[in-house]
């Protein structure tokens, strides 16, 4: 058997493990053997049945659509710039969904008729908004990209970009009264739990198939290791590819954030993790790879925001930073041997 | 006897009279009045013009010319990297300029001084990206691109690193990975820019030599630009000289050196051709003489030591300065009627300067 069959096998066993254990561990823990009746569609106890059902298996859904979204935007953006730190939240991409979320919610305090939210189009709205201001600033930040074609460059004007979002957002609160602040603050934070059915009808057919269409670029990103020129010049029509590639991030990213919140880590952490655990650049196994890992990663995440045992839950978007960061420390250290000037 | 009579049989074959059209009707690449340059807005900036060029099946040619003249343009425009400002290029009679990508890729292969960052790819991965053009949407490797990636592995001597890591590789051994990559590639053209930039001199005979050798066996034409003068002389079937205003010279390199472009192209004020050596040597206007007598590989050795000094060696008597080389690691320093005895050339230079530096005193 290869390494990534028998890894393949692994993180499939673990990604099953820790759907599970997610939908049994809560403030309220449901035996396990609950929790399959429930899954195979067989009477229980009528509360447990609707925990299940309404709460814990949309949220476990929703962990496993974001990580495995969040990790392959990571991945996507790291072969594009070219660099293992490069995520849609570096590049600002983040912020660009949370300035239209927060454009959306201060207007939905202006006109709350149209805006209101909690109804299907309040969702869409800002599913709507997010993508719009997502794929604003990476069209931005890639029209640069394509101009400089410097790394550091890229990255410090996506930070900036960052920066002008956030500091437009910072105004926008300003003028906002307190309810609408504390629905945008909670919103950063970031939640799995605040998906409803009725929102993962337009989260999952978006998501699924958006990640169904990157299973169609592994050849091309591959050849986009070898550079551009290298590229093009095995027939790879770089431009084309890179606009699709950012068209398709934007859009993954865009909803995901508008509906649970701006993920941090998971996209720069991912990658990384599958790269070194598959030992391989072929984005044949690692977009697969990075799927699995991110699903694996945020079910962990979700067990270890509910503490259990204890009532309360942390803010999701905490617990993957705290996770996260310590792999991000880890790739500047690894990289800091390659990177030396006489090599 | 034998080996006699093939050379002979060899001879009248060249001497048949359509052998000659046969080369010229059998081109890989031929350009056609080609004219490049940058165009910006109305402006246009022609670097070369009218060249009519070609490329034979199997042979190996080295495009050199001066730092400035053009070659990367040149480079640029045949690889389709750029767009060219008229004439046509074609390999093997199709037109280039309105191909797709991927078209393109089946046609020239590309080597380019561009470093890759290689990550966690291995030799074989890379070497598979060759096979690209030929694999379907997903990019499955068939068995026969499997074939033909451990057979260019194996011409360009890697046998045995399929599954090492590009960045734990020497210079050299990335450079022929990337070769490796190109011949998967399996293209009539294969364009390398300066494949022996980052290579120490016993490398770079060693890629010239491969290079060469591939064009033999697998009948590719390999264009290559190259600052190498003595190598692109010793191992080019033919030679494109450039010239600083885009005229470009071609022919077999031999051919070059004695019909006096190599001068022409390269040679200014200060530097010289060398016919004998086929090397640059620098003009020393106003060398003192000095008298050097001796023979053999010494002789030669402490004529350049003394050279690069500004001294000019003479074998006529004509100096007061004399060197003597009177064995093995000796030499003899006659000034008038001083004598010195020198074990070595540092020796030997060290009082000749002293020597000049003190007439010159003394004429002051």
């Amino acid at each position: 058997m290869s390494r990534s069959t028998i890894w393949f096998t692994i993180f499939g066993l673990l990604l099953v493990v820790f759907f599970l254990l997610d939908i049994m561990l809560g403030s309220v823990k449901i035996p396990m053997d609950t929790v399959l009746s429930v899954l195979s569609g067989a009477e229980s106890k009528p509360s447990w049945h609707y925990i299940v059902i309404n709460f814990r298996l949309p949220k476990a859904i929703t962990a496993i659509l974001a990580g495995a979204g969040m990790a392959v935007t990571g991945l996507q953006m790291q072969t594009l710039f070219k660099n293992p730190l490069a995520d849609t939240s570096i590049l600002g991409i983040g912020n660009g969904a949370s300035l239209g979320v927060a454009l959306f919610v201060l207007a939905s305090a202006f006109m709350p008729t149209v805006f209101s939210q909690g109804s299907s189009f309040g969702n869409m709205g800002i599913v709507i908004a997010a993508v719009f201001g997502a794929s604003t600033v990476l069209l931005c930040v890639s029209a640069v990209a394509m101009w400089l074609n410097d790394m550091v460059s890229i990255l410090i004007i996506g930070l900036m970009f960052g920066f002008i979002t956030g500091s437009l957002v910072g105004i926008l609160q300003y003028f906002s009264n307190p309810d609408m602040i504390k629905s945008y603050l909670l919103w950063t934070l970031g939640s799995l739990s605040g998906v409803t059915w009725t929102q993962m009808k337009i989260l999952a057919p978006i998501v699924i198939s958006a990640l169904s269409v990157t299973m169609f670029f592994p050849k091309s990103m591959n050849a986009l290791l070898l550079g551009e020129q290298y590229a093009r010049s095995v027939g790879v029509k770089v431009t084309t590819m890179r606009n699709s590639l950012i068209g398709l991030t934007s859009l993954i990213a865009g909803t995901l954030t508008a509906f649970i919140g701006p993920i941090a880590f998971v996209g720069i952490a991912v990658p990384f993790c599958a790269r070194l655990v598959f030992k391989t650049s072929d984005h044949r196994i690692l977009i697969p790879a990075s799927m699995l890992c991110g699903a694996v990663l945020l079910l962990f995440c979700d067990i270890v925001s509910q503490l259990p045992g204890h009532q309360t839950t942390l803010p999701i978007n905490s617990v993957t930073a705290l996770i996260g960061a310590p792999v991000v420390v880890a790739i500047i250290l690894k990289n800091r041997r390659n990177k030396t000037v006489f090599n | 006897m034998e080996n006699l009579e093939t050379v002979a049989m060899k001879n009248m074959q060249i001497q048949k009279p359509g052998f000659m059209d046969y080369l010229k009707a059998n081109p890989v690449l031929t350009t056609e009045q080609l004219s490049i340059g940058y165009r910006q807005k109305s402006n246009e900036r022609c670097i070369a013009s009218k060249l009519d060029l070609s490329i034979r099946k199997g042979e190996l040619v080295c495009l050199l010319g001066p730092n400035g003249c053009g070659k990367s343009t040149l480079m640029r425009s045949i690889a389709g990297l750029q767009t060219i400002l008229s004439g046509k290029i074609s390999i093997q009679n199709t037109d280039l300029q309105h191909l797709s990508a991927h078209h393109r890729a089946l046609l020239l292969s590309l080597v380019l001084t561009e470093k890759i960052e290689g990550g966690n790819l291995t030799v074989s991965d890379i070497v598979a990206v060759g096979r690209y053009p030929h694999t379907n949407f997903m990019g499955t490797l068939t068995d026969y691109d499997k074939k033909e990636i451990n057979e260019a592995i194996s011409q360009c001597g890697l046998l045995g690193f399929e599954s090492k890591l590009y960045i734990q590789l020497s210079d050299g051994e990335k450079q022929r990975v990337m070769i490796a990559r190109a011949l998967a590639q399996d293209t009539p053209l294969i364009m390398l820019d300066e494949p022996t930039a980052h290579l120490d001199l016993p490398h770079r005979i060693e890629m010239m030599k491969t290079l060469h050798h591939l064009a033999k066996t697998t009948q590719k034409a390999i264009l290559l630009s190259t600052h190498e003068l003595d190598l692109a002389l010793q191992w080019s079937d033919t030679l494109w000289l450039m010239q600083s205003d885009g005229i470009i010279f071609n022919g077999a390199p031999e051919d070059m050196v004695l019909q006096g472009h190599f001068s022409q192209v390269f040679g200014n004020d200060s530097l010289k051709f060398d016919l004998k050596s086929g090397t640059f040597k620098t003009k020393h206007q106003h060398g003192t003489r000095v008298n050097l007598l001796g023979s053999g590989t010494t002789y030669d050795w402490t004529r350049r030591a003394i050279e690069r000094d500004g001294f000019e060696a003479d074998q006529q008597n004509a100096s007061h300065t004399t060197i003597e080389i009177v064995g093995k690691n000796q030499w003899i320093y006659h000034h008038g009627t001083d004598q010195t005895k020198c074990n070595s050339i540092a020796e030997v230079l060290t009082v000749l300067q002293f020597d000049t530096k003190i007439s010159q005193v003394i004429k002051n």
